[in-house]
């Protein structure tokens, strides 16, 4: 079995960036001879189905009402919206299309209007709402609403006995082994093309058809990429849920992977650390820190020189930004020099022209390390002389950056590009604030400007959000600077395009840290 | 979409439980309910009471409890078996067996439409449970004694009690033959159900694998991933084309043997297809070498004898690669390979034969005679081109491919706007805004937000044509309208060529706001659109338009320096005239070479002016470049360039003029002046017709230093009067101002 799954392995270690959609649903799977579960009574009412050419159809307003959904018609776009907490659903009269939270969903037949009423297939409300239960054919299923099931007997095979009311269940079959297999290669693919939504949905259907019992290595492999789909999305949008979503599957892959002495195990690691990190970013929890250092830890026992160049070198980068958030400035200098000096030496291997990708990636993170050690170390390499002739140039973590952007273009690498970009805005302000050169201010504001061009808010808002907080932050210097309104009023917009995203639930850290800048900012007018 | 059915793979059935059902019973008329120990259970025969008896459907309530019922035809008995239990039943006798004990019931047992009906006592005594009428219920409660209330024994049995259950339940049929499910999928996608197919295709693919259905699984894959490559012409194209392109690298590493040829084959033309398509969108040059790649592989599979048509389909996508390579290298020999791919498809597809396949190889085959005119600046090419678009539009109409028609609509257009640059007329343009208008009511910017981007980007650059000749405001103001619309959907991470595009055209507006306007303001604007074309049009990769944007930036510096800056503007104008040089050479681009040369005279020549460049050798050098671009540049064949250059050097007369041999270099200038007025009309090219009707004035007004002064004189305030007819005090007052202190 293992060996019809190809291992997918991307370099996972370099978070990138991407975009999310995720839906959660109970799933039940046993492989018991008879299965027998409880379902739980959902108050429908007035269920009543039509028959339409052969299709049944189900009532939209009561069912989705009877589920605690908000039904609202809207007679001009003849369009039905259903809201349910943070999820919406839109229908459209005569069309079999749907959008679920920003997904296309086709039907299988359209919506239609009954007597004033609209009516959906109920395929829909099965696949959306059913309790699933996953079954080979041969088993026996009982479902019951009160929980018992003693005074049911069932024998013989391929039975299926339902008591109870206001039930919604989605008895199904599951795929072949093989299919499984096509359907597995295929998500690897999709997650490596940078489509993470589309890979969790695949990656999902596939949970519903596979058991870990079963099947474990199979669903280890999906557990382990699933979390990085979600990790991946996390960088982009819905950041907490998606990483909190990671960090679970996480686990089911490691173990997996501990108990089988899987190669992946160390790579896990090191992933289920970085997403640790994501996690303190955006709660501004330093625990979870804690947690991070740990993976980094186990997982660098597995690493070693020369045999694990790049890995090696990662780790020990994701080590000393550990350390450095943490507020440990010598283990952050020691982890982060080692990194230094093993990044550059792999540049010996990854040219500008032989492996270009591989050599901007290094080169970016030569760049972010040069910039911690600088300010974990500003005295070192008499900076000072830069502090009265400006020189761009002179900046070597710049120039880092400026090295990855040669590989990374605008065209090729859009969000790369605009990381670098980002980077270099920081760059510049650390040099404004050291030494009150405005030139580099202005330098800042190009970057940030620049990065914020990529960074579309339905796209990456979780991106588009912080940039724009790190520019609010720079136009109030150039406000304080200049005393002057037209920066207080772009600071003021640009905070407030970061709150657009950042709400106190999900990312509390910047919530509250964009809510005091700009409260910082009415003071100042 | 009503006549398919999408799960045809799936025996699915669905199973409501309402409280009301119908029974069709001889002698009663009134409904039963059943509630076994409180739970409802539907039965399709409902209970019944017959003469003060109640009578229960046999077969349904024997098989609840786990019996096994069959029915004996010779000896007309139904026996009922469980767990060593045996009921006999005789329909029309009194007496019933169970097990060895005869039963007298108080009623015999009924035939009911087929349905053997019994006494509730047979039902008491044969399954041990207690049965009670509840008649002002309509209910028949069943309560077990022993506890078991529902026992189910044999195979594939399915009982729902209870009201509002909703259910479904799908088996996966493991065998059998999915043609006429693929077949009902494919014949989606072929009515342009992009969406409706891919649904399909995927549900298809539950149920099979390449493992064991080879065949079908790579045509389903085939087909999904062609759907995605139409669906990313109207939206989300990277996303889109990038699913298509995945699904045929997974068909490429799942399906190897050499049986499956022509399905592998068919996979890589289909992702020759999406990378050229992908090529439109980032990196065009690598990612059109992968679609020839593919072709090359696909062409190999393909025997021209036995699949004519999809031999003739990979050249009609060789063709649109070459098409599109041409933009970035080698230009006339790809557009050469191009045309000649499209022979080749042409050659085999015929209206009759292939509509299909002609309809879509008359349309690149437009689109290369339309590239071909603009680079050769040749009129004959571009009638080729609208011939070839009226060619497809004659087999296609607006309702059976929407898309295609509405893309023909807006290429038409632009043929218009490409006719215009041979001869400015309205009549053109006007065609040109029916084409584009008629494009759009088939382009809706929520379902189809990438054609419709597209035909707005389009309509924008015909407005601006139009704007470069009458220079009127509102039109341009028109184009950045359009424009604006276009960049909503064209952001530089989704679509950075065509957001580099649409930067460039938007500059262009600008200057030629610029241009009317006067003053710094538009050409500030002008200059920032140029530059951020730069951030996706660099020299290395897209050396052709990095020079053409260098060029209309060179212009933007060249003009503004007249309201600020001069010297230092100049500079940049030279240097962005010298930048597009690094791309053209006389041999292989001689239009642009030349186009470009006369330029950097110009800004030379006002350099010269200053006094900033030494002036007499540049002055002369200048004349010497005009005089050989007017070798090409004849006013027959090409009328705007020449008009262009015949200015310039007018300019460059009258610079030299005030160096040496003025009466002789002011003669010269004039004349040049005159000779670009035989093609900037008062009507169509206002503008550039004041414009040089200013510069004309202020010759003679030199002139009139030097012979028959009152005469010049007379003429040079003609001419101003001319020019301000066109930069009135209220439009343009910079420019008015300018004017009458001239003409003072």
């Amino acid at each position: 079995m293992t060996s019809m799954i190809k291992k997918f392995t991307v370099w996972t270690m370099f978070l990138t960036f991407a975009i999310c959609f995720c839906f959660v649903y109970s799933s039940h799977k046993v492989i018991a001879k008879d299965i027998r579960l409880t379902a739980k009574s959902l108050n429908i009412e007035n269920a009543r189905p039509e028959n339409i050419n052969g299709v049944i159809y189900l009532p939209l307003r009561s069912i989705f009402e009877s589920l605690g959904w908000e039904v609202s018609w809207n007679d001009q776009s003849k369009t039905i919206l259903c809201t349910n907490e943070n999820r919406v659903i839109r229908f459209k009269a005569g069309s079999t299309k749907v959008d679920i939270d920003g997904r296309h969903y086709i039907m299988d037949e359209p919506l239609r209007i009954l007597k004033d009423k609209s009516y959906i297939p109920q395929r829909f409300i099965t696949e959306e709402f059913g309790l699933k239960v996953r079954w080979d054919k041969k088993d026996n299923i009982i479902i019951t609403s009160d929980n018992d099931t003693t005074g049911i007997a069932v024998s013989g095979s391929g039975n299926i006995v339902i008591l109870g009311d206001s039930l919604i269940v989605n008895i199904f079959e599951p795929y072949s082994i093989h299919t499984v297999s096509d359907m597995i290669s295929y998500s690897d693919r999709l997650l490596a093309s940078n489509n993470e939504e589309e890979a969790v949905r695949k990656y999902k259907e596939i949970l519903d058809n596979i058991s870990e019992e079963e099947n474990p290595d199979i669903y280890a492999h999906v557990m382990n990429n699933l979390a990085n789909a979600y990790s991946k999305l996390s960088g982009s949008k819905d950041s907490k849920n998606n990483i909190l979503s990671a960090i679970g599957f996480y686990h089911k892959a490691l173990n997996y992977y501990r108990n089988n002495n899987d190669a992946n195990y160390s790579l896990t690691l090191n992933n289920l650390g970085s997403a640790y990190r994501i996690l303190s970013d955006v709660t501004g929890n330093n625990m979870f820190l804690l947690n991070a250092l740990i993976c980094y830890n186990e997982a660098l026992q597995y690493y070693t020189l020369p045999q694990h160049y790049m890995d090696y070198a990662l780790i020990q980068y994701n080590l000393g930004k550990t350390y450095y958030d943490l507020g440990i400035p010598e283990l952050s200098k020691e982890y982060l020099t080692d990194a230094k000096d093993v990044f550059s030496k792999a540049l010996d291997i990854y040219s500008l022209d032989t492996e270009p990708f591989h050599y901007a990636t290094v080169q970016f993170h030569l760049g972010i390390i040069n910039n911690l050690l600088d300010i974990l170390c500003p005295f070192e390499e008499g900076v000072t002389v830069r502090a009265n002739n400006f020189e761009e140039t002179d900046i070597k973590e710049i120039d880092n950056f400026k090295e990855a952007l040669k590989v990374w273009t605008a065209e090729s690498y859009p969000l790369n590009y605009a990381k670098a970009h980002e980077h270099m805005g920081e760059i510049y302000t650390k040099y404004y604030e050291k030494f009150g050169n405005v030139e580099y201010l202005i330098m800042a504001e190009k970057e940030y400007e620049e990065a914020i061009e990529f960074y579309s808010i339905e796209r990456h808002p979780f991106l588009y959000a912080v940039a724009n907080y790190k520019l609010g932050n720079l136009k109030l210097l150039f406000a304080k600077l200049y005393n002057s309104d037209k920066y207080i009023f772009e600071a003021g917009l640009a905070y407030e395009n970061s709150l657009k995203v950042f709400d106190p639930a999900d990312y509390p850290k910047y919530h509250s840290e964009a809510l005091l800048a700009a409260r910082k900012l009415e003071d100042l007018k | 979409m009503n006549t398919k059915k999408l799960i045809l793979l799936l025996e699915t059935f669905f199973i409501y439980l309402a409280l009301v059902i119908s029974v069709r019973a001889v002698t009663a008329s009134s409904e039963y309910n059943v509630k076994i120990n409180g739970q409802p259970v539907q039965f399709t025969m409902a209970p019944m009471v017959d003469n003060g008896n109640l009578l229960l459907p046999l077969r349904e309530i024997y098989e609840i409890f786990g019996f096994n019922v069959q029915w004996d035809d010779a000896t007309k008995t139904a026996s009922c078996v469980k767990a060593g239990r045996k009921v006999l039943i005789n329909p029309g006798s009194k007496t019933a067996q169970i097990d060895y004990e005869i039963l007298t019931l108080s009623a015999p047992s009924l035939i009911v439409n087929g349905r053997i009906y019994v006494t509730s006592e047979l039902i008491c005594k044969g399954l041990d449970v207690n049965v009670i009428l509840k008649e002002d219920e309509k209910t028949v409660y069943f309560t077990s004694k022993n506890g078991s209330v529902v026992s189910v024994s044999g195979d594939d049995n399915f009982l729902v009690t209870g009201s509002n259950v909703i259910v479904s339940v799908v088996k996966r049929c493991n065998k059998g033959n999915y043609k006429n499910e693929i077949n009902a999928a494919d014949n989606l996608l072929e009515n342009h159900n992009y969406l409706g197919s891919i649904k399909s295709y995927e549900q298809i693919l539950k149920n099979i694998s390449s493992e064991k259905n080879p065949e079908e699984y790579a045509h389903t894959m085939n087909n999904m991933a062609n759907a995605y490559i139409y669906l990313s012409f109207l939206i989300n194209k990277e996303e889109n084309v990038l699913k298509a392109i995945s699904i045929f690298e997974e068909v490429l590493a799942n399906i190897k043997d050499v049986k499956y040829s022509s399905y592998i084959a068919d996979a890589y033309k289909g992702m020759a297809r999406a990378y050229s398509t992908y090529a439109n969108v980032r990196d065009l040059e690598i990612n059109t070498q992968k679609a020839l790649n593919a072709m090359d592989k696909a062409l190999k599979l393909y025997d021209k004898e036995k699949n004519p048509h999809d031999y003739a389909y990979t050249h009609v996508y060789k063709a649109f690669s070459h098409y599109t390579l041409a933009n970035v290298k080698e230009p006339a020999e790809n557009l050469a390979l191009a045309l000649k791919s499209c022979e080749e498809a042409l050659g085999i597809f015929s209206p009759e034969s292939n509509p299909d396949g002609y309809k879509d190889a008359k349309e690149i085959q437009g689109i290369i005679y339309l590239r071909l005119s603009i680079s050769f600046n040749s009129r004959q090419y571009l009638d080729m081109s609208y011939k070839a678009f009226q060619d497809v539009l004659r087999c296609i109409d607006a309702k059976s491919d929407p898309n295609k028609y509405a893309r023909i609509q807006c290429y038409i257009g632009v043929v218009y706007q490409s006719f215009m640059s041979f001869d400015p007329s309205k009549e053109f343009f006007e065609n040109g805004v029916a084409a584009f208008e008629e494009s759009l009511k088939f382009c809706d910017p929520d379902t189809s937000p990438t054609s419709y981007a597209y035909v707005e980007l389009r309509f924008a650059i015909l407005h601006l044509q139009m704007a470069q000749f009458s220079s009127d405001v509102k039109i341009a103001g028109k184009a950045i309208e359009a424009i604006n619309e276009a960049a909503k959907v064209y952001t530089i991470d989704q679509y950075p060529l065509l957001y580099a595009n649409l930067q460039y055209y938007l500059g262009d507006c600008y200057r030629i706001i610029a241009n009317i306007k006067g003053g710094e303001e538009y050409y500030v604007k002008a200059i920032k659109s140029f530059e951020n074309v730069f951030k996706i049009f660099t020299l290395e990769s897209y050396p052709e338009d990095y020079a053409s944007t260098n060029i209309e930036l060179g212009k933007a510096y060249l003009e503004m320096s007249d309201y600020s800056n001069p010297e230092d503007n100049l500079s940049k104008a030279v240097a962005c005239f010298n930048k597009a040089l690094m791309v053209y050479e006389p041999e292989n681009e001689p239009v642009y070479f030349l186009y470009t040369q006369a330029h950097l005279g110009a800004a030379q020549v006002k350099l010269a002016e200053l006094n900033i460049i030494e002036p007499s050798e540049n002055i002369d050098r200048a004349i010497e470049v005009c005089e050989t671009a007017l070798k090409i540049f004849t006013f027959e064949n090409a009328p705007k360039y020449f008009a262009i250059v015949k200015t310039i050097l007018g300019d460059a007369y009258f610079a030299k003029g005030t160096i040496e041999n003025s009466e002789e270099n002011i003669l010269k200038s004039i004349d040049s002046y005159k000779d670009a007025l035989k093609f900037y009309s008062p009507d169509a090219i206002p503008a550039s017709y004041a414009d040089v009707h200013i510069k004309l004035g202020d010759a003679y007004n030199s002139l009139a230093r030097l012979q028959n002064a009152n005469e010049n004189k007379k003429l040079a305030a003609a001419c101003y009067d001319e020019a301000m007819k066109f930069y009135t005090a209220k439009d343009s007052p910079e420019k008015y101002k300018m004017i009458s202190n001239k003409k003072q």
